[in-house]
């Protein structure tokens, strides 16, 4: 029990009332390890987002639990919610949500301010990941000045800052152009093996779930279908085929998924 | 339906927009208050006596008038300006749903209307009201006394009001309209216009220190006093002064960014950039506020020395009443009317000329004195302040017929002032210059040669000068005016006296009854009596009614322009602060969804608040540490001592009480603002 990091049971997010009710989120229960890299797909207005939400504690969730390490985060009051905000999980967003009149460093220095963390041990922890990242050029630079796929690595950088149980990212790759993508991906994917962290990842593209150990497929707020990467060394490629067969079925022809 | 949306939409724009709701109330009350001015009744008062100098200044509102509208279209302009940023969104969807534009511009201008007559209907009953209340303490503190107190509405001012506020309504909102029109409809829906990152490097170091070096040099000259020696000096001061400010302003975010840089608890480094940034950007409109602000102190400075010296009417005079003609005349006429019961002894002031020039030997031989200044004119000389020796030479010069005072009515001025009578050793006489000398060099310059002893000889006699110069005014006004004479023992006046010596008889009011009524009232009332009776007179109320206008006119116009500088000061920085805020709201959203709570991001919010009303602020109070000094030395000082000083610090306070007020209400309005963005953030995010 206690080896899972995230356990979600029964959650269940309607917007609206009578007649307009939209359940986004429609009775979702799964869990995650330590050390997982789990992707979520899915077609557009499946809920995706709202799930990250819900565990991001972004919005409240009409009904269920969220466990985060064992503590229940879908009924945690403001203050808690704030607390836990960009101190226990770190957040990738698409559009990289970056502050533009501070610096690289600035921004990724934001989460350790607001919680009120040692400065000394914010730079240890930048230099550590600036190795991992590549942001020894990117530091002293405005977001004006950087390309995409440098502003989201200062993005994911400021999400790691913190050492966050769980990284939730909502289509991280989705402003990127497939290069930049790819390099983003195999750097998430570094950062799930060598240091062991916990992604949670909403994507269209099935190139960047093919990254994942394993992927939840969700319809209509439910989930429809698992994809579990293969132990025995299935490679990249196999898995890559796999999903996009699985993508197919499920919207009656894969390309207005993607 | 368009009425309703009109109200509607009206009682919004007031909630949200408080503060410029209330500073045009305020301009509005300040603006009635100066129109209507002339029925205080002080003015009217005055108005009795000092016609021609009221009708002046009668004549003046009218320029006052366009100044004031032309000051507080800024207000209007950038409130609306404000509103129309704020709304943007919603006249968007207007337009979307296919409002014509002409019809939305009705709607805004309905609402603008409706707004503006609410602002009237609260405005004017209050303006009525202060107007009332100035007016009753002015006149009780110049001593007029209430009783004769009207009430008074005055409507052309009224109609004033609300003509000059539609103007400038009309000609404000016909310039913002006029930017909207040429927008595409999806200007409406951007969120911000994009903001241009400014960095200042070893440019604005430069212009900082020029600006500093700029600044000094109008310092130096203004306290030095040589801004008011020639008008050119006077521009290069005030020239100076602007580049200096304007400079001082353009450099001015890169060190305070230096100076925040150790701020890095919180929000402290996003605090400091948001506030380098909106300098960096808005140092122009900042540099206004604060030369607005400077303009304020200024004035309200001066208008409160002048309005402080508004109850030293009693300044010391020997005479209430200076009669002119035959003692038992005058004596009879008093006792007749029974205005003696008010007054105490009348004394005699004789006053000669003597005649030393040749000229009069032909008529008057048997009047004729030698006369010189002896060793005056050798001290003057050597008198070090080049200022005081060219003038005194120059009076010297003319003055070789001078005016002899006998000093028994001279003793008789002193007793009544309540002072020390002079004596005078049998050759000896003493140096009378006019009150209003006192300060001037002619009356600097003579003091210091008085401190060695000196000698003038008449007839070739030697007499000596008693050791200071007499200034005591000699009658009640103005029915003489010496600018020099000499003060005589009686029995040498008889002696040098020429041909016509005048008389004139001085009489002083009791001073119980001055104590009863009041200086002023009592003076009014023995007036009265005298007024129709054919006796040749003048009294003191002239002298006081003159001091007064120019001191009620000097206070009533400062203070009033400084009202409204004060109210477009904080308009033009409260809104400029508060769209830069509007424009950076995407990132309160962010800092949010980092674990910033609300509570977290008001704090740095007020924090910015606070600095930037701060900085114009504080630049504008070190100047006016400056210029406040050199105004009043420049233009004479009316004000001192403990009166001054106190309302000085009342006004000080009454500042810091307008702009914490000010600040509250942004402070406010901002906070409501990131309520409603983080709420937008959470809910936008919640529908990606
Ligand atoms: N704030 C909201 N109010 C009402 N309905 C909402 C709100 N946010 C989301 N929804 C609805 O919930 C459903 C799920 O939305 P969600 O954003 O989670 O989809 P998604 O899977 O992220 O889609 P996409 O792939 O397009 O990002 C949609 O039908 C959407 O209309
Ligand atoms: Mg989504």
């Amino acid at each position: 029990m206690d080896k899972k990091i995230l356990d979600i049971r029964s959650l269940k997010k309607y917007y609206g009332t009578g007649e307009n009710i939209t359940k986004a989120v429609d009775g979702i229960s799964f869990y995650v390890l330590p050390g997982e890299f789990v992707g979520i797909m899915g077609p557009s207005g499946s809920g995706k987002t709202t799930l990250l939400n819900c565990i991001a504690s972004i919005i409240r969730p009409t009904e269920g639990e969220i466990f985060l390490e064992g503590t229940d985060i879908a009924s945690f009051n403001e203050t808690q919610q704030m607390k836990y905000r960009g101190s226990k999980m770190g957040y990738l967003f698409q559009d990289f949500k970056l502050l533009d009149n501070l610096t690289g460093e600035e921004n990724i220095l934001m989460p350790a301010a607001i919680h009120g963390v040692k400065m000394s041990e914010s730079m240890k922890q930048i230099r550590r990941l600036s190795d991992y990242l590549g942001l020894k050029n990117l530091l002293n630079k405005y977001p004006s000045q950087m390309s995409g796929g440098e502003r989201q690595r200062i993005a994911a950088a400021r999400a790691l800052l913190l050492n966050p149980s769980v990284i939730l990212a909502d289509e991280p790759t989705g402003a990127l152009d497939s290069k930049n993508a790819r390099t983003l991906m195999e750097e998430l994917r570094k950062l799930n093996e060598e240091q062991k962290r916990t992604i949670l990842m909403v994507t269209h593209n099935p190139d960047a779930a093919s990254f994942c150990s394993r992927i939840l497929i969700l319809k209509d707020g439910a989930i429809f279908h698992e994809l579990r990467k293969k132990q025995n060394g299935e490679t990249r490629s196999e898995f890559y085929g796999r999903i996009t067969d699985v993508m197919a079925q499920l919207g009656g022809g894969g390309d207005h998924v993607l | 339906m368009f009425f309703k949306l009109v109200r509607k939409n009206g009682k919004k724009v007031r909630r949200e927009n408080s503060i410029f709701f209330v500073s045009l109330i305020v301009a509005v009350i300040a603006f009635y208050i100066f129109l209507s001015l002339e029925d205080q009744d002080v003015i009217v008062f005055l108005k009795s006596m000092e016609s021609d100098a009221v009708g002046k200044l009668l004549a003046l509102l009218p320029v006052f008038y366009d100044v004031s509208l032309f000051l507080l279209f800024f207000l209007v302009y950038f409130s609306g300006l404000y509103q129309l940023e704020r709304r943007k969104y919603e006249l968007g969807v207007y337009l979307m749903l296919g409002m014509k534009r002409s019809r939305l511009f009705l709607l805004l201008l309905a609402e603008d209307i409706w707004n503006s007559l609410i602002s009237l209907v609260i405005g004017i009953p209050v303006a009525v009201f202060f107007s009332e209340m100035i007016s009753l303490i002015t006149s009780k503190t110049v001593g007029l006394g209430i009783i004769g107190h009207h009430f008074s509405f005055s409507l052309e001012a009224v109609l004033l009001t609300a003509a000059g506020f539609a103007g400038i309504k009309l000609a404000a909102f016909a310039i913002l309209s006029g930017k909207m029109v040429h927008r595409e409809i999806q200007y409406y829906f951007q969120d911000e216009e994009a903001i241009e990152q400014k960095k200042g490097g070893t440019g604005s170091y430069l212009r900082l220190g020029a600006g500093v070096l700029c600044l000094a040099g109008a310092y130096a000259l203004a306290i030095s006093g040589i801004a008011w020696a020639e008008l050119i000096f006077m521009g290069a001061t005030v020239i100076l002064g602007l580049i200096g400010m304007f400079l001082v302003f353009s450099g001015l975010s890169t060190v305070l960014e230096r100076f925040w840089k150790g701020r890095k608890k919180g929000l402290g480094i996003f605090t400091s950039r948001q506030l380098t940034e909106q300098i960096s950007i808005q140092w122009k409109p900042l540099t206004v506020a604060s030369l607005l602000f400077l303009a304020a102190f200024c004035l309200l400075g001066y208008g409160i020395s002048a309005a402080s010296t508004l109850k030293s009417q009693n300044a010391s005079h020997g005479a209430d009443f200076t009669f002119q003609g035959e003692e038992a005349d005058i004596r009879a006429v008093l006792k007749k009317t029974g205005a003696e019961q008010y007054l105490d002894e009348i004394y005699e002031m004789r006053l000669s000329m003597m005649m030393s020039d040749d000229i009069w030997e032909e008529d008057y031989p048997e009047y004729v004195h030698d006369f010189s200044w002896g060793t005056v004119l050798e001290s003057v000389g050597k008198l070090s302040d080049q200022n005081e020796r060219t003038i005194l030479e120059n009076n010297l010069s003319y003055q070789t017929n001078p005016y002899l005072i006998a000093l028994s009515g001279y003793n008789q001025v002193l007793k009544a002032e309540g002072k020390e009578p002079i004596t005078l050793g049998k050759d000896q006489v003493a140096i009378y210059k006019d009150p209003q000398l006192r300060t001037s060099p002619a009356g600097s310059g003579m003091k210091k040669i008085l401190e060695d002893p000196q000698e003038i000889t008449i007839d070739g006699k030697n007499y000596s000068l008693y050791g200071t110069v007499c200034f005591e005014p000699l009658v009640a006004d103005r029915i003489i005016t010496l600018d020099d004479a000499l003060i005589v023992p009686d029995e040498l006046f008889e002696q040098l006296t020429g041909p016509d010596p005048e008389s004139y008889w001085n009489v002083k009011l009791k001073q119980d009854y001055v104590e009863q009524e009041g200086l002023m009232q009592a003076v009014y009332t023995v007036n009265e009596m005298l007024k129709d009776t054919g006796l040749t007179y003048e009294s003191y109320l002239q002298s006081m009614g003159r001091q007064l206008f120019y001191n009620v006119a000097s206070s009533y116009l400062t203070l009033y322009l400084a009202v409204i500088l004060l109210v477009i000061a904080n308009t033009v920085i409260s809104v400029q602060f508060l769209m830069h805020q509007r424009k950076t709201g995407r990132r309160c959203g962010i800092l949010s969804l980092l674990g910033a709570g609300y509570d977290m991001l008001c704090d740095s919010a007020e924090t910015q608040v606070q600095w930037y009303f701060m900085v114009p602020l504080a630049a504008a109070v070190v100047n006016s540490c400056f210029g406040l000094p050199s105004l009043i030395t420049g233009i004479g000082t009316i004000g001192t001592g403990t009166g001054f000083l106190l309302s000085g610090l009342v006004v000080i306070a009454g500042v810091f009480v307008i702009e914490w007020v000010y600040m509250r209400a942004v402070m406010h309005l901002n906070n409501r603002q990131l309520l409603y963005l983080i709420r937008q953030a959470e809910e936008s995010q919640e529908r990606l």
